[in-house]
């Protein structure tokens, strides 16, 4: 079944419970009051899969947001708001909180947002305890029937539960497209690879918190159906236990899967109804099944079932044979003049210079790359290469005194992030790819967040899936769109990753070993994509140990040791510079013997 | 004034406690990237047994050993069985963060099968008060201040100073180079596990000893103590123990001249705004990310 069928049926079958639970009035009061705790529990239990999924994001204080859209319901219905507005202005509260919070959280490792929300769970049960003019504190709080805009009235006594499903209903369809829409895939890559999608031009902590703002918004309107649902607001449902379990349905029905979410929610549903006078025994099973989820399947009931399956299909069908034509120097420049405009300026380092308490990583170093030239940095182990790419790409700060520019523009100026709208892209040692998202999926997110730079230089294809699907022939690398970059062999992956800096629509490219772990053929196809970039105006900086390739790729060469520069010329000139050979050998041998260092 | 300073040295011996906390969090964090969401019920665990040796006649500081040895058993067999398992892939990271907060579960529901939801009376360790500068402080709270310095100098001492303190410190600093030299990683991990669980155990024993044994025991501490890892980063010892101790002053000079109701509020208000002013934390180290 295609995902789109998929939701489809899902639809229906919501539109059908919705129909049954309310106007045919088809239940009885127990089946409607587990149908409700079911839908609002699903509502929940997505919003942290979502969060666990798409961002690797654990909260243990999703209730906070839940209690928001509860008690917002209860007061505002009292003034005679319905209840679609309740739903938005519940969403928006909820979502702005979590986006505020999300930013303060977001900027370290995402370890730090399970302990804030940890918190944030204490903190909102003593605001619910103290702040009684709105929640009434620990008594709880009557909820008045919900008043519509379409019935001009209170709701029938039996449609809550219709209501509950409805917006469970939506909230499933609005996971499912957020989760394949480019946010979805933007959030995905900061995930898998913070740091090359900062070279590509994504703020991980804006999008972590974009994220957490959603998924606040979508727990509030869990808080909505329940206070409808169940007319009365128990603030025992905002414990940090209740958002611990929260955990437990993602955690048992699958990380990342609505149809996870749903296996989920029916749980905790369940259990506790099963165990219904006493709740150690609920936490027991909970916190059994969650230790065993994770020891024995890894990922939960619905993708380790999904995985199965996957095998099993696999297992009938032949593996795929691929047969790839090398890509040639021509073809290249052809499929990079059409993608990207050609570099204009020199970028121009003058004075670089690191220090790594007390070490000097670069100490003076200044070179020039001319626009749509290719300069190699080469230098034995230590000497400072990497270091260089980092100062360049943002992720180092070098001292004062550097300067950076690309023409006029101050590149130190630019965040990390930002280096990517001035044309400044990089490819990595070891691909880096998004390992989410397949090769297709990767280069249309990028071509999406470079689009307004195409549109800037009026490259004419800048619609993302073109531009992903003209990369893709280019590189020949059309029989691996749909694979995820560990299905793939280093040497494609590589490929891949040089398609992603197409793709950001760098002109500037830093290459970091582009030549490491790859064999004869790949190399020889790897100097053609290399020529093809330059003779399309590509201005490259090639960091590399093959010594040879970057002698006779490159138009100038810079060679580093021990964080200096020892020499800079061209090819022939370093060839038989005596330094440089004292350098790499300790005693004046000729360079043509060094290869494959 | 006197009433100021009264306030801040009760939160210091508050603090002391958050303090114990944050170290076993850092300490278990820096040997195997896990967050270890159980360590307050791993301590209360220890504490309850403690207790009930105690209630059947055991002296009250043999029930310290017993609770201390205890929570690092614990913590030693959850590294084993839980966290080793799942080797060293992408998520496990996120998945053993995961697993403790189950284990958390499983051992909080475990304390009310075996002993009940009732709070239980627990002894202090020692008993009476002393004025000093006009500040009535109660011995035990001095006592248990008291045990929980000697704890952090043993381990500032342990792991500055003896050959395999420094090992594991090598280990966390870079793990493929500690195997490279010869350190036993696993018996590394063990040792974290041990000393970070058994800590939390003097933390959850003295307070026990300040209010009651119940099954919730460390939840409102253990707060504290990750908002003062918060301060001090994740990855500092001596980020952590001033990050709870500094938790410990705040949280009681707010309470007293602000709200005594929303404490944990003001706590929470304060690490958000903490993490935007200076998001290398208080104590200003570099934020070491191992993710």
């Amino acid at each position: 079944m295609s995902t789109m069928q998929f939701r489809i049926l899902v639809t229906i079958v919501g539109t059908v419970l919705a129909l049954v639970a309310g106007p045919l009035n088809l239940m009885g009061d127990y089946s409607l009051f587990v149908l409700a705790s079911a839908s609002f529990f699903f509502i929940a239990v997505l919003s942290v899969n979502m969060l666990a999924g798409l961002c690797g994001i654990w909260s243990l204080g999703h209730t906070a947001y839940i209690a928001i859209g509860a008690y917002m319901a209860a007061n505002l219905t009292k003034h005679g708001v319905p209840i679609e507005v309740i739903v938005l202005a519940a969403a928006a509260a909820a979502g702005i909180i979590g986006f505020i919070l999300g930013l303060s959280a977001g900027r370290f490792s995402v370890l730090y947002f399970g302990l804030l929300t940890m918190a944030l769970a204490l903190v909102s049960s003593e605001v619910i305890m103290y702040w009684t003019a709105v929640t009434n504190g620990e008594d709880g709080m009557k909820v008045g029937r919900a008043i519509s805009i379409f019935t001009q009235g209170p709701i029938g006594a039996k449609s809550p539960t219709s209501v509950c499903v409805i917006l469970a209903t939506l909230v499933y369809l609005l996971g499912e497209t957020v989760s394949s829409s480019r946010f979805g895939r933007r959030w995905l890559a900061v995930k898998g690879q913070r740091t090359a999608s900062m070279a590509i031009g994504l703020i991980p902590h804006v999008e972590n918190a974009k994220a957490f703002g959603l998924s606040a918004a979508i727990a509030s309107i869990s808080g909505v159906a329940m206070a409808f649902s169940v007319s009365f607001i128990d603030p025992i449902a905002f414990s940090l236990e209740a958002s611990i379990t929260l955990v437990v349905g993602t955690v048992v029905g699958g990380i990342g899967s609505s149809l996870g979410a749903l296996v989920g929610s029916a749980f905790i549903t369940a259990v506790p109804e099963l165990a219904r006078d006493a709740l150690a025994i609920a936490n027991f099973i909970y916190g059994g099944a969650m230790i065993a989820v994770l020891l024995l399947l890894g990922k939960g009931v619905v993708p380790a079932l999904r995985d199965k399956l996957t095998i099993l299909r696999n297992k009938s069908r032949p593996a795929m044979q691929v047969q790839r034509h090398a890509v040639d120097a021509n073809a290249m420049m052809e499929l990079v003049k059409q993608l990207l405009p050609p570099a204009t300026e020199t970028l121009t380092l003058s004075r670089v210079s690191l220090q790594f308490s007390g070490l000097k990583a670069l100490d003076d170093v200044s070179f020039e790359l001319p626009p749509g030239k290719a300069v190699g940095l080469i230098g034995p182990n230590g000497a400072g290469k990497t270091s260089l790419l980092n100062v360049l790409s943002g992720f180092y700060t070098p001292v004062s005194t550097t300067e950076v520019k690309l023409g006029k523009v101050d590149v130190l100026a630019a965040s990390p992030s930002g280096r990517a709208a001035i044309g400044m892209g990089r490819t990595f040692q070891h691909a880096e790819l998004f390992p989410e998202l397949n090769i297709r999926e990767m280069l249309v997110m990028v071509a999406g967040l470079a689009r307004p730079l195409r549109q800037k230089h009026q490259i004419e294809a800048n619609e993302p899936g073109l531009v992903a699907d003209l990369i893709l022939d280019g590189l020949e690398l059309k029989p691996y769109a749909n694979s995820l970059p560990t299905e793939l062999p280093f040497g494609i992956q590589k490929v891949a990753d040089i398609g992603r800096a197409l793709a950001s629509g760098a002109s500037i490219v830093s290459m970091d070993e582009p030549f490491s772990g790859l064999d004869e053929h790949e190399r020889s196809e790897l100097r053609a994509i290399l020529q093809g970039m330059r003779n399309a105006g590509v201005s490259i900086l090639i960091i590399d140990h093959a010594v040879q390739e970057v002698l006779s790729l490159a138009d100038k060469v810079v060679v580093l040791d021990f964080g200096r520069l020892l020499a800079y010329g061209d090819a022939e000139e370093i060839r038989n510079d005596p330094a440089v050979m004292k350098a790499y050998f300790g005693s004046a041998h000729h360079l043509e013997a060094v290869d494959h260092v | 004034m006197t009433d100021f300073l009264a306030v801040v040295i009760s939160g210091i011996f508050s603090g002391s406690t958050y303090a114990l906390l944050a170290l076993g969090i850092v300490i278990i964090f820096r040997s195997t990237d896990t967050v270890n969401f159980a360590i307050g019920d791993t301590g209360t665990l220890g504490v309850f047994v403690a207790g009930t040796l105690i209630a059947m006649g055991l002296p009250v500081a043999a029930g310290l050993l017993v609770a201390i040895v205890l929570a690092g058993l614990s913590g030693v067999a959850t590294e084993r069985l839980l966290i080793r398992p799942l080797g060293h892939g992408r998520n496990v990271l996120f998945m053993a963060l995961v697993i403790t907060i189950g284990l958390g579960l499983l051992l909080h529901a475990a304390i009310y099968l075996l002993w009940g939801t009732a709070p239980r009376p627990f002894p202090p360790l020692v008993s009476g008060s002393v004025t000093l500068f006009g500040i009535v402080l109660a011995w035990n709270k001095i006592l248990a201040g008291l045990i929980a310095a000697a704890a952090m100098v043993s381990i500032a001492w342990f792991f500055t100073k003896t050959p395999f303190g420094i090992a594991m410190r090598a280990t966390a600093e870079d793990p493929g180079a500690a195997r490279m030299i010869g350190i036993d990683a696993g018996r590394v991990s063990s040792l974290a596990w041990f000393v970070g669980c058994g800590i939390a155990g003097i933390a959850a024993f003295f307070l026990a000893a300040d209010t009651s044994l119940n099954a919730s025991l460390t939840i409102s501490a253990l707060f504290r103590a990750f908002a003062g890892v918060f301060l001090g980063g994740l990855t500092s010892m001596a980020g952590a123990v001033i990050g709870g101790f500094i938790i410990g002053v705040l949280d009681n000079v707010a309470g007293n001249y602000i709200s005594a109701s929303y404490r944990d509020t003001i706590v929470f208000a304060v690490i958000v705004m903490v993490l935007f002013i200076r998001p290398a934390g208080v104590l200003g180290s570099g934020r070491k990310e191992r993710v």
